[in-house]
């Protein structure tokens, strides 16, 4: 598959995105092992095409879709993001996608809809390391529904101006620019409407250091290490590039309201 | 006697740099790009597992008649722990904080995980400064109890180690398993004198039974 037209956005203008190896070589994908380097090594089992996502829960259209008919109508965009992962290292991506909010708006859900949940796929054959129990499989997100809304919130097909790798969630993912990167889910299957808050596989898994939000706060230290800094990469071949991490990844101005009434300190 | 007072501690020295050598040279030449922190600090902080599990080998290997003379290694490999942990910090200072003071205080005041961690090298770093000749005359019967710290330090590694799962428990669980006994060893020398005494005997058994195999050889 290949994209038609392309539209730029203002988003990311002044950043200097990594360059494509470093965006394709250095990834934490545990259904193709643990090591940052496994995914792009054993990535090539997944099929991406064709791919169908599940829709389900509270909303007037549900059932199975195939991806390609789901956003050939939608404008893509490319949108270059501050990606900050929760183990305080970061990376500046040029992605591809259609506003989430614009895509789930399209299967009216209903006002029972608080949450989306997101399935990456489970599949053993097409994702080796899911043989292993290094995650409780599928992996599992999810989002408020104001946050799914949100413009900033993308769907994403693709990445410095072609499709998604493998590696990066091929054929299609979410980027939460303003949350730690465990909340782009990667290699979507279903999606679903519901009512409660959903749970999450790192919210499983260590409920104190990975929480529900997981929103970039410099002020809230993950247990065992501080975020106030990240590595921004790639940096030099023996220093690192060490800059100062901001509040919601430096997108205040779109999300802070999201949280205005909420205790962002203790709903981390 | 001098630091190659055995013809074969040059090659053992070669032998114990060789992980060092490839993980300088993998550094330097980018194989761990973009962000060496990782690979770095997994692969030194293994390797002084690795040599810190030889080291309290010692203690019981020497026991054993067959083994004794590996125990000219003993300061050699212990003060190869020193180095692997001491590269481990590193890679830690360097390439994961950047020297950034703000970050490395925030994490030595904050962290059990590191400060644990840190400990555990501060205690190294006396044991290797204290492992030469000048300092064991000077400590005399001091430098045996100070030495033993090493166990507190043994403490501290299995600590860090399981401090700092993700979701990967196998350097943990491995490190432990190899670990582990030993420290029950000395706990049983230091607390459980009845059990260490069975020990013992099973030593003085196998022992025995060396001798006689000797003296059936020399008899023959």
């Amino acid at each position: 598959p290949s994209f038609g037209s392309i539209s730029k956005t203002a988003f990311g203008s002044t950043e200097t995105p990594a360059p494509f190896d470093t965006a394709t070589t250095y990834n934490n994908f545990y259904e193709f092992g643990y090591g940052k380097g496994d995914p792009e090594k054993k990535a090539a089992s997944l099929k991406p095409y064709p791919w169908k996502i599940n829709i389900e829960g509270e909303a007037d259209i549900t059932g199975a879709f195939d991806l390609e008919d789901l956003i050939k109508e939608s404008q893509l965009e490319e949108r270059i993001y501050r990606l900050r992962c929760v183990e305080a290292w970061s990376m500046v991506v040029p992605w591809i996608g259609i506003p989430l909010g614009s895509f789930l708006k399209k299967f009216r859900p209903n006002s029972k809809a608080k949450y989306v949940y997101f399935e990456t796929l489970y599949d053993p054959t097409q994702m080796p390391a899911q043989n292993g129990n290094a995650l409780d499989w599928p992996y599992r997100e999810g989002l408020r529904i104001d946050e799914a809304m949100n413009s900033l919130t993308l769907l994403s097909v693709g990445m410095y101006g072609s499709i998604l790798p493998n590696q990066n969630g091929a054929p299609v993912r979410l980027v939460v620019p303003w949350k730690y990167g465990f909340k782009s889910i990667k290699s979507i299957v279903t999606i679903r409407f519901v009512e409660q808050m959903p749970q999450t596989t790192w919210n499983m898994i260590a409920p104190n250091e990975y929480g529900f939000y997981a929103n970039v706060n410099p002020g809230v230290d993950h247990p065992r290490w501080s975020q106030k800094k990240e590595r921004r990469l790639p940096g030099g071949l023996l220093f690192p590039n060490v800059i100062d991490t901001q509040m919601f990844n430096g997108y205040q101005e779109e999300v802070a309201s999201l949280y205005a009434d909420m205790d962002i300190t203790r709903f981390y | 006697m001098t630091f190659y007072d055995h013809p074969y501690k040059k090659y053992a020295f070669v032998l114990f740099s060789l992980p060092m050598i490839w993980i300088v040279s993998s550094l330097l030449s980018g194989r761990y790009f973009p962000d060496p922190a990782e690979p770095v600090m997994t692969l030194t902080g293994i390797w002084a597992v690795v040599f810190l599990v030889f080291t309290l080998l010692m203690t019981p290997l020497v026991k054993v008649s067959r083994f004794k003379w590996i125990s000219r290694f003993r300061r050699f490999i212990g003060l190869t722990v020193f180095w692997y942990s001491s590269a481990h910090v590193c890679g830690y200072l360097v390439l994961h904080a950047g020297f950034s003071w703000v970050w490395i205080k925030e994490d030595l005041l904050k962290r059990p995980y590191m400060y644990v961690g840190f400990i555990a090298v501060v205690i190294l770093s006396v044991l290797a400064l204290t492992s030469f000749k000048f300092a064991i005359k000077k400590l005399r019967k001091n430098w045996k109890p100070l030495h033993r710290t090493v166990y507190i330090a043994v403490l501290l590694v299995i600590l860090h180690l399981w401090w700092q799962v993700k979701s990967d428990i196998s350097v943990a669980l491995y490190s432990s398993l190899a670990l582990v006994p030993f420290l029950m060893y000395r706990l049983n020398a230091s607390y459980f004198p009845t059990l260490h005494t069975r020990i013992k005997e099973t030593i003085t058994k196998i022992k025995k039974t060396e001798k006689s195999a000797c003296v059936k050889k020399s008899g023959r």
